[in-house]
């Protein structure tokens, strides 16, 4: 989705997504057993107050889950019969012209929760503005590069108007884009595509989203209220398209900024649901009975990163020799406790390529030949003769800072200050930064190393592989620029043909740990959802975007 | 009377406005991206567009000015950089008042039991009560308010399920966060109050009482207490804002929407306003107490006048 | 009249030889108990307090574990273990391990050092500065004293952890220095106002009033008659301090500003092992118990002192 606090923020994120899931096997047709609406609600939460409720400004995990929920996005992504498929939601259908750069959306007949109809300015307006600089999204990433103008538009270089976003009349919306694009689909139901009331926005001004009376939706449920930093309450939205098959009458969402606290609230049922990556946790909710635990690899990394610039990690050997310094297993094991995957690769699992499935499943993690082939230390040696910085490790000193200043945080850089120590010989100092000050220094190339997590924005490996390119070098500040590698992702951007565009990605990420290695893959993340047992239906995949549309309870 | 409160009022006022000032100065030094918690960098124009909204594109200097006269003109502290549409000095009303039930509740009530225990503990030097007093007293500062809070928690809401893990509304919900936060106070005012009224109890008018004939009880009543509570009451003004600030880790264990989370995290976010907001807020009911505080004194102690 | 006139005659009746020379006594303005300063008697009387004398041997064992702890381990208090994680107290790891295999004993020990100076150095520093400033502004009063207790006002309004974060990015380093800066920085002005309140009862009483009007210099005023008055307060501030600098300082640690890895503190043992008490409740209780010991130690041994200090309480 976006960087995240390293090991804090985790847990939220995962139960919202996921309990932003649903439509199972029959995509929810099966009634609720009779049993009355009494107990048709469901308890989530959230770890951490939500920034605004409004999707063009807000790009936090939390709000991502509540919009879920009250918006209807294009399309959803929905499990069926243990297959994901693209659903249609906010569009009824859609077409797109010969060579993929034309996509006509027929917008459904679907009304707000104030009773108005949606149209397709509705979902035009949300779409522009989202990169209309003025407007000050931070998602315009997600559409910039692929909607016609867009990058111009971001850049205040073409004015909104010149967007490819078209509407042709009321329930029809047309989308150009600059050139054809396999994934484009896989965009519609993120928030840069969901549809925004424009008088609505603009009666409330800056505070639109900011209360739960300054916004309106159309998804499944609607916000009944919103105390800050207390709880969120969803209920159901009887002018939804859908609302028969709805089945939850109520949502609450209570927000719990501790954990500890999270786990006793699911352990005394006034949770339906929690995660949590500590083993202890696991097994004392495994003992519970009536619950169950659905565990799941999620597209996420864990990674360390590298300043190519400074003049350490300016040699390629020096940053190879400190990826391959890195026991994976054994930092799984005493650091994660099993609980996340030892990661060879920068492209995640649980990332699937069209019809061809996981992407990981095809190609193998590159750093595992690699990890056989070469002995770190070796390298490293090597990169400090060719530096010209004798042959002594210990006199190495590497700042290794850290974007979050948690006991989490503290443990783990003591473990890396460890282990570096044993296999290299090189010292290791640790700095501890709080997210604004981690941002602010990487951003300015005033670091080292870095520790961070990235996970996908949307069900594509371009969506990993392409931070990379010199034109997206930003997100992850590592200064590393390679044409071959630009030149390969344009063109896996462009193919249509599935099985040839699995192999650009893998030509590329070969590269990226061939010529580049300026990033080091620690964990591939996994997820550990426990979930009482009447909670039915849910959605267990991490892309999925049905939210809690087709979850319904039995026998609470 | 009324010129002393005019002068203090007046003092208040220049304490607060140099607090305000610092604190603008500092948080601009110290390093941090505001704009951080969106969490992907923003496009250059975006960020400019932000800085320029947020006024962060000036200098801290022009920036300190515009912000004076937008808080004396119109009372106003502006928008969060955090939660965008949210007005300061919203949050803080309504934030202040949830943390003030159970900070409040948990202050008197530590008073109370902390007094009472500390009388106790005095009139019984070096028996069993004075000994069982202390080691709550030191019990209560020794553990530490996390560990506190987390094992009360399992303990009700877990394993007996009597009362909410987390939540806002029901008096159920404060009644672990008043245990939790009227730990310290209980041991604070204990042993202040032991030590005073031990100290007092050695003046030589309570021995001349004492040697007149008047009984223990009255001596304590009319003497001891008044004169080993006086001392007390300095302890209070950081008490009354610490309500507000130092909840942090309880406010967050329980889920208490209260203002500790702003005090902290603002900082934590860089979100500017918010800090001198939280800061306005928490330094103006600081010296506002003093004030109280020190009026009371001078009502209470005959020895201190006010000239 | 007449009285004098019988008193003149008897007198002349009395010869001189009834009266003898004895001399001048030079014993006589001796004091008949050696003369003791006023330390001298303070330690005699807390050596005679049991209690507090045993609260100053359990606090010279922790001393002395806290020196040779980390030796007597043999373990090194950073030393990971994959294959030793979380185990419970046996004979291999007398106080367990910790969530990357740490020996605890070693840990526990190598933590007390920070928390120990920490606490100590914060506390008395705290109280030195603290009762300076709170017995001057008291002393002298009026202007001074306005002008005084507002600058207490603005530092205790300035928001703390901007402070701290400052100062660690000023001298770009989060070591105990550093640490002990930022913590005292404002630390003291608690005990400043403590003790201008409890001075300025003082202020009016007969024998500061005398001395004032003897002319004695009002440092001195102050130092020898103001603050032995309120020494029973500053200590059981002190003694309270100790663990709220302990506190502190986890609290920092809490919030990753606290001391930099690989040093660690029991503050910073006690919040690690927070998150996982219910499951491994000895990684808390050590470093806890340790707190709770010094802690408690200090305050017998404050009380011990406070009545020995206490001029008042003097037999």
């Amino acid at each position: 989705m976006k960087k995240k606090l390293v090991a804090s923020l985790l847990v939220a994120v995962m139960t919202l997504s996921l309990s932003a899931c649903g439509g199972k096997g029959d995509g929810g047709s099966k009634s609720s057993g009779g049993s009355g609406g009494g107990e048709q609600y469901y308890n989530g939460y959230l770890q951490t107050e939500p920034s605004t409720l409004d999707s063009i400004k807000g790009n936090d995990n939390y709000s991502r889950g509540l919009l879920i929920n009250t918006m209807e996005p294009l399309t959803r992504l929905v499990e069926k019969d243990g297959e994901q498929v693209r659903e249609a939601a906010g569009a009824e259908s859609w077409e797109s012209n010969e060579d993929g750069t034309v996509w006509t959306f027929k917008i459904r007949d679907n009304k707000w929760s104030d009773g108005q109809e949606v149209t397709a300015a509705d979902y035009a307006y949300g779409i522009t503005q989202t990169l209309n600089p003025d407007a000050g999204s931070p998602n315009s990433f997600f559409t910039s590069s692929f909607i016609k103008n867009g990058s111009k538009v971001v850049n205040g270089e073409a004015s909104v108007d010149e967007l490819g976003v078209k509407v042709i009349d009321d329930k029809t919306l047309e989308i150009t884009l600059e050139a054809p694009t396999p994934y484009f689909m896989s965009l519609t139901d993120t928030r840069a595509c969901y549809p925004v009331r424009q008088d609505i926005a603009e009666k409330y001004g800056e505070t639109y989203g900011s209360e739960a009376e300054n916004f309106v939706g159309n998804g499944p449920f609607k916000i009944e209220s919103w105390v800050h930093n207390s709880e969120i309450k969803l209920v159901k939205n009887e002018n939804y398209w859908d609302a028969e098959n709805v089945k939850l009458d109520r949502i609450n969402y209570a927000i719990i900024n501790d954990e500890t606290a999270v786990f006793n609230s699911f352990d005394s049922g006034q949770l339906d649901s929690c995660s949590t990556g500590t083993e202890e946790w696991v097994n004392r909710f495994d003992k519970k009975e009536g619950v169950d635990r659905v565990d799941a690899v999620i597209p996420s990394m864990r990674f360390d990163f590298f300043n190519v610039n400074d003049e350490l990690f300016s040699n390629l050997n020096i940053r190879k020799a400190f990826v391959l310094a890195v026991d994976r297993e054994d930092m799984a094991k005493t650091i994660y406790q099993d609980m996340h995957i030892p990661a060879y690769w920068w492209v995640p699992q649980a990332v699937s390529t069209g019809e061809l499935g996981d992407y990981r499943e095809q190609v193998e993690g590159p750093l595992e030949k690699m990890a056989k082939e070469e002995d770190a230390k070796e390298l490293l040696l090597k990169g400090m003769d060719e530096l010209g910085l004798g042959s002594d490790p210990s006199k190495l000193t590497v700042k290794y800072s850290m974007s979050a200043t948690t006991q989490w945080a503290r443990n783990y850089g003591e473990y890396v200050q460890q282990k570096y120590k044993e296999i290299l010989g090189v010292n290791i100092e640790l700095d501890f930064n709080e997210w604004t000050t981690f941002q602010q220094k990487t951003n300015s190339g005033e670091y080292q190393m870095g520790n961070m997590i990235w996970s996908t924005d949307y069900d594509d490996p371009m969506s990993m592989i392409s931070l990379f390119t010199t034109e997206n070098s930003s997100n992850i500040p590592t200064g590393w620029s390679n044409e071959e590698f630009d030149a390969l992702i344009d063109q896996a951007g462009k193919e249509m043909d599935e099985t040839k565009r699995v192999e650009l990605y893998a030509q590329a990420e070969q590269i990226l740990f061939d010529e580049g290695c300026n990033i080091c893959p620690l964990v591939n993340e996994m997820q550990h959802v426990f979930r009482y047992s009447y909670v039915k239906n849910v959605d267990e995949k991490f892309t999925s975007t049905s939210g809690l549309k087709y979850v319904y309870i039995e026998g609470r | 009377m009324a010129k002393f409160i005019a002068k203090r009022i007046g003092y208040m006022l220049l304490t607060l406005f140099i607090v305000i000032t610092a604190t603008f100065f500092l948080m601009h030094s110290i390093p941090g991206d505001p704009l951080a918690h969106m969490a992907r960098n923003l496009p250059e124009q975006t960020r400019e567009n932000y800085y320029e909204k947020y006024g962060l594109d000036k200098s801290t200097p022009e920036q300190y000015v515009i912000f004076m006269k937008n808080l004396l003109t119109k009372g106003e502290m502006g928008e969060s950089l955090r939660y965008p549409g949210r007005e300061v000095t919203d949050t803080l009303m309504t934030n202040s008042a949830v943390s003030a039930k159970p900070g409040g509740l948990a202050l008197v009530v530590g008073i109370v039991i902390g007094i009472l225990l500390g009388i106790v503990a005095a009139l019984n030097k070096n028996k069993w009560p004075d000994y069982i007093v202390m080691f709550i007293a030191i019990l209560g500062i020794t553990v530490p308010v996390f560990v506190l809070a987390s094992v009360l928690q399992y303990i009700f809401s877990v394993k007996l399920m009597v009362l909410p893990t987390t939540g806002w509304g029901s008096w159920k919900n404060v009644v672990l966060p008043i245990i939790v936060l009227s730990f310290g106070t209980i041991a604070t005012y204990a042993r202040y109050v032991k030590s005073n009224m031990l100290d007092v109890m050695g003046q030589d008018y309570i021995l001349t009482a004492e040697a007149k004939g008047v009984s223990r009880f009255n001596v304590v009543k009319k003497h001891v207490l008044k004169n080993a509570f006086l001392p007390c009451m300095t302890l209070l003004v950081g008490q009354v804002s610490g309500i507000f600030t130092g909840s942090f880790v309880v406010e967050k264990i329980f889920g208490i929407p209260g203002l500790g989370f702003y005090y902290i995290n603002s900082i934590n976010d860089r979100d500017y306003t918010m800090i001198i907001g939280t800061t306005i807020f928490a330094a103006a009911l600081f010296v506002f107490v003093q004030l109280v505080v020190d009026i009371a004194y001078s009502l209470m102690d005959p020895r201190i006048r006010v000239k | 009249m007449l009285v004098n006139h019988n008193v003149t005659e008897m007198m002349e009746d009395i010869p001189d030889e009834m009266f003898k020379i004895v001399g001048i006594d030079k014993d006589a303005e001796a004091p008949s108990r050696p003369r003791i300063g006023y330390w001298r008697d303070a330690w005699r009387r807390l050596r005679e307090n049991k209690v507090a004398f045993v609260a100053l041997i359990i606090l010279l064992i922790l001393i002395f574990f806290i020196i040779f702890g980390p030796a007597i381990s043999g373990y090194e208090f950073e030393q990971i273990d994959s294959d030793a994680i979380n185990k419970g107290p046996c004979a291999e790891h007398w106080f367990g391990t910790d969530d990357l295999g740490r020996d605890l004993f070693a840990r526990v020990w190598q933590a007390g050092r920070v928390s120990i100076i920490i606490g100590i150095l914060g506390a008395v520093i705290a109280s030195v500065v603290g009762s300076i400033y709170g017995g001057i502004a008291a002393y002298f009063g009026g202007v001074v004293d306005d002008i005084m207790m507002r600058i207490v006002e603005v530092l205790l309004s300035i928001p703390y952890l901007i402070i701290v974060i400052l100062i660690s990015v000023i001298t770009d380093s989060k070591s105990l220095g550093t640490m002990l800066v930022a913590l005292t920085l404002t630390g003291w002005c608690g005990i400043a106002r403590l003790v201008r309140g409890q001075m300025l009862q003082l202020k009016s009483q007969e024998y500061v009033l005398a001395a004032n009007a003897l002319g004695v210099a009002p440092i001195k005023i102050i130092l020898k008659h103001m603050i032995p008055n309120t020494i029973g307060m500053i200590i059981v501030a002190i003694t309270f301090d100790i663990p709220g600098y302990i506190f502190s300082e986890a609290f920092l640690s809490y919030v990753g500003l606290g001391i930099q890895p690989p040093s660690t503190s029991w503050g910073a043992l006690a919040s690690a092992a927070q998150q996982n008490f219910m499951f491994y409740p000895y990684q808390l209780l050590f470093p806890a118990l340790m707190i709770a010991l010094t802690m408690l130690s200090f305050t017998l041994l404050g009380d011990g002192l406070r009545d020995a200090l206490d001029p008042k309480l003097r037999k």
